[in-house]
């Protein structure tokens, strides 16, 4: 079992009241007594827009809510009431939410001075910051706003009278969002609108295994990482332009229009977060895809002039689609909605919401699969950490890392060439090799279980991204296709809408695969060992030990008692392979067996003959730290080729020897030696050095100096045109 | 040996039987002359190999002893480019400096010769013909203008030209990020840009060497009036007809040989036949020299054609 390092905020424990606090107390008691018996409302008891049996989660956290779009401030505001639960053991003495918008208030924000005023090459625009104000707010009726503290993109609630344990609580926000310029997932463009983290929205209250600390991981919104929430459902209506096309979590349930605005209603059910877009340029697309258990509906909301790419856009979820029923279980919602934001608008791309991706402008061919592979990516969020409820701040390789992974399987899925990032103009480039390039060499290096917001934004991007990607792919080729596949389904099944940490991650993975890897987490996790193997040295030698004087018959060979059996085996061998051969035809006697004749150069198929073996050394080395079970490959000039493996076993016993040797004595030379030649351990930061030639290869250096010269020599015939 | 004093037709022949006439006279001149394709093929190898000798080197040093470079080779693992570029930073540096360096030197080497060129294209009774034998000397004696004449042409036109071409494309585009736009649109307004950026580069190089033409005719022309003089000799009718059909066919040459020959020897790197792939890349180098000599010497019978037809 591997240690947990979870990140709670500590809940001060409440005194017992003093004597002269009973009236206050009475008076908390008639509240406590009054939110203890919050009912729930209908709509939590009904499951819209599942195709399997509901409810799916606990729904902790439900919301309804009546807002509207002012398309010129762009303003939303309304009304939300959030039901929430206290679904813990103790009681919650205070709240926590997040206003996420007001991470983009001003530049002296969390989010802006840890991402730099920009994110994923997204520029902060001027004059287009954004913020969540709450004018009230009520817990069972009472207005509480006044001692609502905000600080950042947070806001908390000192509760006079604690929400006990299993009570549910209606909390009434009245509140303004007003969307900044769309750079960092949310915001607006023109009249294009992605309404995104967009309401006040509880953070995750929960205790340790044994309720002894009790908190709410609330965060603020960080340069470098995402969200966390709780399951709920979801009642929505939004009053917009009768001429906006709008895309949300969920489905529709219902609309009116007077002409001027319009005024849709959404519903969507076990889910742990609402987006919704808006856009009068929305060209609407709808397809099918099926699975093993129905048809999920694929509605998609392309920008006018892209229909070429519907079909890149539908074949990408139904490719991630049919992944995911078979890596975790059947995608449950009737729908999902795939948002084109407009080019002026590209930080609103690239992003995940229940239900709802948003994809890339790409103006790119079929070739460049870029397209293909960010709807993979996001639509892989569905389940992680959508569905399985993965902290996306604290635990950002769970959310990013394990998606990756699962776009490397999706991709896989539509491009079994291999060429799955680029296959245009002759070139084929897989994604786990782009994984492989933005993780080689990443000197800021950290944990994994490093709490992402302490990343800087390239660590950040290689670590929980690519290495997390490269670390399940060497974890696969470790266990196999068919184990990896009951390990992710024994993690999917177990936690689905829950909230898995990494620790429950690696004890399901072992448990799924039915072998401990401690080993492998230990290393891959929690250090930053980086792995390197490479075949350092090879020696070829003719073997001479049968010149020289021989006595015959042979005699056994005594050794003396301090050699272990591991020096006598090849020692002895050679010794009476020697004289056996030296007295072939031989009487007893001592004889000379002299060397033959220096002659001219011979081949060393010949000189093989002559000298009927060769002694042949093969150096291992493993540069880097990280240990690993890995294959060898020896070939001989005579065709044949041995396999070795140097275990984990052999490298942990002694980790400190890095070199492994091995000896050959056959009739040919070695000819060539790779270690991990088919690249199992896909955290190899160098891959060339796998493999090492007794004699240089000229062919491939020559292919390639020619077609760089031809290529620079068309390029001069040109310029003198 | 071909007959190469040139027949033009009156000025009241039609301009297509002129064209076709000037294309004839200019291939019986590049016949007589296979030496000067073959030395200015050669000069193109040559540059470029040793240009890239350093690139070479390294090459060799990072991938002789790898097998992963066979598959490297064979374009099955294209990422190894950036594992061997990014392990070897400073080699890379240096050797691409080399080639850079070598590749000027190789631009100016082609301007010096190119007064030696043209004379050895004109008509043997044209005062400044080059006979056998004269090449280097008339090379040594017109380098100087001629690099001159190449450099002002250069910032005059070749520079704007391209910064032209970067304004078309994006307006071509309409000035919207690209990403806003599918991709055959973004091909169709691209391609459009480029082939008429490649017709005018085309009728700048007829520009360029009618001006040459007009500097050796008369050295007392300065550099700049060298220039107006060759846009005014090209501006003549049916001098423009001609230089534009000149261009016309240089561009799509040029273009069909680019197109064919990165077929035929991406096929053959993929197969490892690196003999052959060199073959044929030196093969449709040798066109390709051959084919631009004949456009300059199609020129040089154009500027005789304009030469003739002046009043005396």
């Amino acid at each position: 079992m591997v240690a947990d390092r979870g990140y709670l905020k500590e809940m001060k424990n409440k005194t017992t009241p003093s004597h002269g606090v009973w009236c206050v107390a009475a008076l908390g008691l008639l509240c406590s007594a009054h939110i203890s018996r919050a009912e729930e409302p209908s709509f939590l008891k009904e499951n819209v827009g599942l195709r399997v049996p509901g409810p799916l989660s606990q729904r902790v956290a439900s919301y309804r809510m009546q807002v509207r779009l002012d398309e010129k401030t762009h303003e939303v505001s309304g009304k939300s009431t959030l039901f929430w639960r206290n679904n813990e053991r103790k009681e919650a003495t205070e709240l926590f939410f997040n206003l996420y918008q007001n991470a983009f208030k001003n530049r002296a924000t969390t989010f802006v001075r840890e991402a730099g005023t920009q994110l994923r090459g997204d520029e902060m625009p001027e004059h287009g910051y954004g913020a969540t104000d709450v004018s009230s707010l009520k817990i069972g009726g009472v207005e509480m706003v006044g001692k609502a503290v905000v600080v950042d993109s947070l806001l908390s609630l000192k509760l006079d009278t604690p929400i006990p344990a299993g009570a549910t609580v209606e909390i009434e926000f009245v509140f303004a969002t007003k969307l900044p310029k769309v750079f960092a997932r949310s915001g607006y463009a023109g009249d294009f609108h992605a309404v995104g983290q967009w309401f006040p929205k509880i953070a995750v209250f929960e205790c340790d295994k044994d309720a002894v600390k009790c908190g709410f991981r609330a965060h603020q919104y960080h340069g470098h990482t995402e969200f966390f929430s709780e399951h709920g459902n979801y009642d929505v209506t939004v009053d917009v332009p009768a001429r906006f096309v709008v895309g949300a979590t969920g489905v529709q349930v219902g609309e009116q229009s007077d002409g001027t605005r319009k005024t849709i209603t959404f519903r969507a059910d076990d889910v742990r977060d609402f987006a919704w877009f808006a856009d009068p340029r929305f060209v609407e697309t709808k397809a099918t895809v099926s699975d093993s258990i129905g048809e999920v509906t694929v509605r998609l909301l392309n920008q006018p002039g892209l229909a070429s790419q519907t079909s890149r856009h539908i074949e990408s979820v139904r490719a991630a689609i049919l992944e995911g029923e078979q890596r975790y279980f059947p995608y449950p919602y009737k729908q999902v909605t795939v948002i084109m934001p407009p080019h002026d608008a590209g930080g609103a791309g690239g992003m995940e919401y229940p239900q709802l991706i948003t994809s890339w402008l790409t103006p790119f061919p079929k070739g460049m699969h870029w397209l293909e592979a960010t709807d993979a990516h996001e639509f892989g969020h569905q389940w992680i950490p959508l569905m399985i409820g993965s902290d996306e701040v604290e635990d950002a390789w769970l959310d990013e890392g394990l998606t990756q992974t699962f776009t490397a399987w999706a991709v896989d899925r539509m491009y079994p060439s291999g060429c799955t990032t680029l296959e245009w103009g002759g070139f084929c480039i897989g994604d786990r090799d782009l994984d492989f390039l933005a993780t080689r060499g990443v000197v800021r290096r950290m944990p994994l279980a490093s709490m992402s917001r302490k990343l800087d934004g390239r660590t950040y991007s290689s670590m929980t991204y690519g290495y997390t990607s490269l670390m399940m792919r060497s974890l696969e080729n470790h266990l196999g296709d068919e184990k990896m596949h009951k390990a992710m389904r024994t993690f999917a099944q177990k936690y689905r809408f829950q909230k898995p940490r990494p620790t429950d991650f690696m004890n399901a993975i072992s448990e799924g695969a039915g072998e401990d890897l401690t080993w492998f987490w230990q290393q891959a996790v929690y250090s930053t060992r980086v792995a390197d193997y490479e075949v350092a040295e090879i020696q070829n030698q003719k073997h001479e030990l049968a010149y020289g004087l021989w006595d015959c018959p042979p005699k056994p060979a005594v050794l003396p008692g301090h050699t272990t059996e591991a020096e006598r085996e090849p020692w002895l061998r050679d010794i009476q392979e020697a004289n056996q051969a030296a007295c072939v035809g031989k009487p007893a006697g001592r004889h000379e067996l002299a060397q033959p004749e220096k002659t001219a150069k011979k081949t060393d198929a010949e000189l093989a003959k002559e000298y009927k073996n060769w002694d042949s050394v093969v150096f291992l080395r493993r540069r880097g730290e990280f240990l690993y079970p890995v294959d060898v490959t020896v070939k001989f000039g005579d065709g044949s080729q041995e396999k070795h493996t140097w275990t984990y076993a052999e490298q942990v016993a002694h980790p400190e020897e890095r070199l492994k040797i091995l000896y050959f004595y056959r009739r040919a030379p070695v000819k060539q030696a790779e270690i991990d030649p088919e690249f199992k351990l896909a955290l190899d930061e160098k891959r060339l050095n796998n493999g090492l030639l007794t004699k240089p290869n000229l062919r491939p250096v020559n292919r390639l100096a020619l077609t760089f010269q031809g290529f620079f020599q068309t390029l001069l015939d040109l310029l003198t045109l | 040996m071909m007959q190469t004093t040139s027949n033009f037709p009156s000025e009241t022949g039609s301009s297509r039987a002129g064209f076709f006439d000037i294309l004839r006279t200019s291939f019986g001149r590049l016949c007589a002359s296979p030496w000067l394709v073959l030395g200015l093929w050669f000069l193109s190898l040559s540059t470029t190999f040793f240009a890239l000798l350093p690139a070479r080197v390294v090459l060799r040093d990072v991938l002789s002893l790898r097998p992963l470079a066979e598959r490297i080779a064979r374009g099955r693992y294209d990422v190894g480019f950036v594992e061997i570029i990014a392990d070897n930073t400073s080699a890379w540096r240096a050797a691409m400096t080399v080639a850079i360096v070598v590749g000027v030197a190789f631009l100016v080497l082609h301007a010096m010769l190119s007064g030696a060129v043209l004379s050895r294209l004109r008509s043997k009774d044209a005062p400044r013909h080059a006979p056998t034998g004269t090449f280097l000397v008339r090379a040594a004696e017109t380098a100087v203008p001629m690099v001159k004449l190449d450099l002002m042409f250069a910032l005059l036109v070749r520079v704007p030209l391209v910064l032209l071409a970067s304004i078309a494309a994006g307006f071509a585009l309409g000035w919207k990020a690209v990403t806003g736009l599918p991709w055959d649109s973004v091909v169709a307004r691209l391609l459009t840009v480029a082939v008429c950026v490649g017709f005018a580069w085309s009728v700048a190089s007829v520009w360029l060497n009618l001006a040459r033409l007009q500097k050796l005719d008369d050295e007392r022309l300065s550099t700049w009036k060298s220039i107006c003089a060759g846009f005014y000799a090209l501006a003549q009718r049916p001098a423009w007809l001609f230089g534009m059909a000149l261009a016309i066919c240089s561009l799509t040459v040029h273009a069909a040989m680019w197109w064919f020959g990165r077929g035929i020897t991406a096929r053959l790197d993929a197969k490892m036949l690196v003999l052959a792939a060199f073959l044929v890349r030196q093969g449709i180098s040798l066109l390709r020299t051959a084919f631009s000599l004949w456009m300059m010497a199609a020129t040089c019978a154009l500027h005789e054609r304009n030469q003739a037809a002046q009043p005396q």
